[in-house]
């Protein structure tokens, strides 16, 4: 540690002999991996409280029977523009960004191994954005065919589909080159003495989702060129009518959707990998296990698709298989599971904030896990199929899997970016009305489901009034909490009189921790000297 | 293939770069075939 920080001191300066450099300059023209972190982490804050807010129209609409505050056109924009929102401009970039901060860090890397191509990757997230979202402003309005864009539907509505279409080229392309400067940057860039099974579990899960997006985002964007050529140019790729096949869109659509949901998982996994023994003070239990476990998943991401699907028929045989292969995913997940719990099993536990929010996701993402498997089970998913226990898993997923990951992560990382504490009695109030409330929204779609209320309607029968209203209540709830959240990082970032020291957590190990807080604009730019002790995961012989 | 140890750390950079940019062409080649091959197969059904 001694050697470390002398190392740094002389190393991991701010000026680096640059001259001044202009707002504009640092910001737009940006190569610094902290720099475009810090860019990606605050867009895609803005991207969840824009998607928040159009959840939050749903929740309105839906707080009783009957159509009370929108037109039903433009309640499938926002229950489709919601999810482009906060899967292509909240999680997906959360991520990037977690990754941009901290996976150079943490693996003793001067830089991303493509800086300027890191700088493109991230300004082209604007531009998609202000595409899709442009959409909700045209004539016809905006897309209202649901995130999965299937045909003949989405091909209806007006010219706002090509813009959705020209969106997700542009976001794809960024997650592309994103993936591959974090491929790069992990094979290429690690200090001497940082082997593969040394690496921190963060840099391991990216490493791997960074393969899948690579393998399933120009899957995608052939499969919405192809829509956007069935409706502009006279093509029946997807046109019944023309020879073509409606159901092959579904099968192209899928084989990159269940990947993607990995790709919002995997990263989130890396996370709480890397605060439970943070706050266990113990090293992770089974960290090969894990290691391996992450490679499964994203193997097994690639053979499942079609159970998005069942009803839409195929063969038994079809149907057995996707079946087994998806339940199968449970094994490498509860081996996941299980390592957590063994990290923290008679550990001496503490429980600030980023630790409660990494509890929460292992209980929370399990119960998603679980009506997962339910889900997974043919004639069962034949009941469930586009009703809102659907809705209620892949919330349990999403929101108490990745999203509780970032907030996890940005509580842990923090002291580390901006040099402050953050104010643990708020964080923790955060963290109480997030937990509480999101039960309250999610649980209840459940038993919605189950009882038969579909997905995607702005109107339901009278029989579904009161778990409506509470799931509402808990939305609204949730929703004011994210306030709290904006408030912690913002009273972090400028007001806040704690300083961090440059280890922050007494339990934390790894690279990261070596430096100074805030990480100076430079870091490793001498490769560090590994020591013993320095790593988390070192002698993972035996 | 070995390479000789680097001299210096300015060395060892340069040298994790150039080895970055030639995974990252062959990286993106992968994506853009995926890409064309996909778009090739469905029309070809």
């Amino acid at each position: 540690m001694a050697h470390a920080a002398t190392h740094d001191d002389a190393h991991g300066h701010d000026d680096h002999g640059h001259a001044p450099q202009t707002f504009i300059q640092r910001w737009l023209f940006s190569t610094n991996h902290k720099d475009i972190g810090t860019l990606y982490l605050i867009f895609s804050l803005l991207m969840f409280f824009i998607g928040g807010s159009m959840a939050m129209v749903i929740r309105a609409e839906l707080f009783e029977p009957g159509m009370q505050l929108v037109r039903p056109d433009f309640f499938n924009e926002m229950t489709t523009t919601h999810a482009l929102v906060m899967i292509f401009g909240a999680v997906m970039p959360a991520f990037v960004g977690l990754a941009n901060w901290m996976i150079p860090l943490q693996v003793g890397a001067p830089d991303m191994a493509l800086p300027r191509m890191n700088n493109w990757s991230f300004w082209l997230l604007p531009v998609a954005f202000t595409l899709l979202l442009s959409g909700l402003f045209m004539d016809g309005g905006g897309p209202q065919g649901g995130w999965t864009m299937y045909p003949p539907l989405s091909l209806q509505g007006g010219n706002s589909i090509a813009f959705m279409v020209f969106a997700i080229h542009v976001a794809g392309i960024s997650s592309i080159m994103g993936a591959i400067n974090i491929i790069a940057t992990v094979l290429n860039m690690r200090a001497p003495g940082m082997d593969l099974l040394k690496m921190p579990i963060f840099a391991w899960s990216w490493l791997i989702t960074a393969f899948l997006l690579i393998a399933v985002m120009p899957v995608l964007a052939g499969a919405v060129t192809m829509l956007l050529t069935d409706k502009y140019f006279g093509t029946s790729f997807f046109n019944a009518a023309g020879g073509g096949d409606p159901v092959m869109y579904q099968h192209i659509f899928w084989f990159f959707g269940h990947p993607e949901v990995y790709i919002m998982i995997l990263p989130a996994f890396g996370i709480i990998s890397e605060i439970i023994p943070t706050f266990s003070r113990k090293p992770l239990f089974g960290y090969q296990a894990m290691v391996y476990a992450v490679a499964s998943i994203a193997f097994l991401s690639f053979i499942v698709w079609a159970h998005h699907m069942f009803t839409v028929g195929m063969p038994l045989g079809g149907e057995l298989f996707f079946m087994y292969a998806t339940m199968l995913i449970a094994i490498p997940t509860g081996v996941k599971v299980f390592n957590w719990v063994s990290t923290m099993w008679e550990g001496s536990l503490t429980f600030e904030t980023p630790m409660l929010f990494a509890i929460a996701f292992v209980i929370l993402f399990t119960i998603g896990g679980f009506s997962g498997v339910m889900l997974a089970i043919v004639p069962a998913d034949f009941q469930y199929q586009d009703t809102y226990f659907v809705v209620a898993h892949f919330h349990y997923v999403l929101v108490t899997g990745a999203i509780f990951a970032i907030m996890a992560a940005t509580y842990y990382w923090i002291p580390k970016w901006t040099g402050n504490m953050y104010s643990e009695r708020w964080g923790k109030i955060h963290f109480w009305m997030s937990v509480i409330s999101v039960n309250v929204l999610f649980f209840p779609q459940h038993f919605l489901g189950l009882a038969g209320m579909p997905r995607r309607i702005p109107d339901y029968n009278v029989a579904f009034a009161d778990f409506n209203m509470i799931s509402s209540i808990g939305g609204f709830w949730f929703g004011a909490s994210q306030l709290l959240f904006l408030g912690v990082i913002i009273h972090c970032v400028f007001f806040s009189k704690e300083r961090a020291t440059a280890r922050v957590w007494e339990g934390a190990k790894g690279l990261e921790w070596e430096v100074p807080s805030p990480a100076p604009h430079h870091t490793w730019e001498t490769p560090p000297v590994i020591r013993p002790g320095m790593l988390a995961h070192e002698d993972v012989s035996h | 293939m070995s390479y000789p140890t680097p001299t210096n750390d300015r060395e060892l950079i340069a040298r994790q770069r150039k080895s970055a940019r030639r995974l990252a062409l062959i990286l993106g080649g992968v994506a853009l075939l995926i890409f064309i091959l996909g778009f090739v197969q469905v029309a070809l059904r």
